[in-house]
């Protein structure tokens, strides 16, 4: 197709905009949309009171514990506050498989275990944030997932002639101090597109973090494991003339990797190194596949928020 | 209502309208169209709270809506297939019918790029967020889609 046939294929779509923007909007709309935000409101009231309860049942617990003795008062001023809570499990799992078409998906949920369950001294304030930031997660895993679904579904209907969806988790990191589940998505309707999405909640607030989360205020965190892994490429590339990175590339700079972004893929390995995970085609061209790098702790940990 | 809450609220009614309308061109029914915007809203406030950056509440609730539209196309589809009800006459409002047809006939996230795009005048950067894809995938995306268009459109003339 010749630019000339995108313009004016454009400029058809455009002449309809003024039709589309006069789409009447039903009169109702505003009173019913009124009503779904009370609705809202009035269900999150409900659930709130809820986890009030469960609130109360932990502050009960903190107040029976120092008097079973000093085994319990020591496990309560130790931390992991939230303790070894989360759990990843499959909550949905669709299977398709038609005519040049295959889908394997496992659709993954985090679960907090029941707070009267466990011994290690939570508080309400701890637990009310590791529901919030599951509830945040698992909302979107399941958008995520949903729309992925969706496309599948779609482009078979269609009659396109194949397509591959899969989609798997794994928990990445369970340690004293963080739980991290990996979301791995492959999709192909002809060339294929690896890509990942990676879940962190540090287990001592309850909350979900960030990268930037990791490091003290201030800290050049983005700077110094940038370089570090852009070290990596170089050496990587002078290793063997196969491998390519789109790093210090003059005659494309816009494709060159810009460094670590605030929502950057990463884990920590069990050595308690940081692992950056990057999707196929972002830093490198698509036969290199989706890349990993590991930064040693030496290089950040000074960095690193008490 | 919590700060979130009032947030996502007010997005919600400053953009209802534009909800309505991409709901509609999926539907092409009025009823169906403010099902989709109010089950949309209410799935929205329920998470509010879950809302990482406020910045973010613009693409993030018209996000929900295209995930609700096309939910609820699907299920529709299916309960009609189940009762073998036929379907409704859909109600068109382009002078240019065969570019609204022409329209139905892209996928649901081709669709969702050319009337934010063309029509909601959005940047392809804020619908990269809105769809949570990359950049060049929307952009080829967008370019796949005119192709299309323009090949039913040759077809119809």
């Amino acid at each position: 197709m010749e630019m000339d046939d995108y313009r004016k294929i454009e400029e058809r779509i455009l002449a309809s905009k003024g039709d589309y923007r006069h789409i009447p909007v039903s009169k109702e709309m505003e009173v019913k949309l009124n009503a779904s935000i009370e609705r809202a409101e009035a269900d999150k009231k409900k659930k709130m009171r809820h986890r009030i309860c469960a609130t109360a049942a932990a502050a009960a617990l903190l107040v029976i514990l120092p008097n079973t003795g000093a085994e319990a008062a020591y496990a309560m001023g130790s931390l992991p506050v939230v303790g070894k809570l989360f759990q990843a499990v499959t909550f949905r799992d669709y299977q398709y498989e038609n005519e040049g078409f295959d889908a394997n998906v496992e659709v993954p949920q985090i679960v907090v275990d029941d707070v009267e369950k466990t011994d290690e001294g939570e508080t309400g304030k701890e637990i009310g944030n590791a529901e919030q930031a599951v509830e945040e997660i698992n909302f979107d895993i399941e958008q995520v997932t949903n729309q992925l679904i969706e496309e599948f579904q779609e482009s078979a209907e269609l009659g396109e002639s194949h397509g591959t969806l899969e989609i798997h988790h794994e928990t990445v990191t369970d340690n004293e101090n963080y739980f991290t589940l990996k979301l791995s998505i492959f999709q192909a309707a002809g060339s294929g597109y690896q890509s990942y999405k990676f879940y962190t909640i540090d287990k001592k607030t309850g909350k979900r973090i960030q990268i930037g989360d990791l490091f003290k205020e201030g800290s050049d965190y983005v700077e110094i494991l940038s370089e570090n892994i852009k070290e990596q490429m170089r050496a990587k590339m002078s290793e063997d003339e196969g491998n390519m990175y789109w790093v210090d590339d003059e005659d494309m700079p816009e494709w060159n990797w810009e460094g670590i972004k605030d929502d950057q893929n990463f884990y920590f390995d069990a050595e308690g190194n940081i692992v950056i995970v990057f999707d196929e085609y972002e830093v490198a061209p698509g036969y290199m596949g989706a890349q990993e790098f590991t930064v040693e702790r030496p290089v950040f940990e000074g960095m690193l928020r008490e | 209502m919590s700060k979130k809450g009032e947030l996502v609220r007010r997005v919600l009614l400053e953009n209802y309208e534009s909800y309505y309308r991409l709901a509609f061109s999926y539907a092409h029914q009025e009823a169906d169209a403010m099902d989709i915007v109010q089950e949309g809203a209410y799935k929205a406030m329920l998470k509010a709270d879950t809302l990482r950056e406020d910045s973010f509440a613009g693409t993030w609730v018209y996000r929900i809506m295209i995930n609700e539209a096309k939910e609820y196309l699907r299920k529709k589809r299916m309960d009609r297939m189940e009762t073998e009800e036929g379907f409704a006459a859909p109600e068109e409002h382009y002078r240019d019918m065969d570019l609204e047809k022409a329209l139905d006939k892209l996928s649901k996230t081709e669709k969702a790029i050319i009337i934010l795009r063309y029509y909601e005048d959005k940047q392809l950067s804020e619908i990269a967020d809105i769809l949570q894809e990359n950049l060049s995938t929307v952009k080829s995306r967008l370019y796949r889609a005119l192709r299309k268009l323009r090949e039913t459109l040759l077809e119809s003339q």
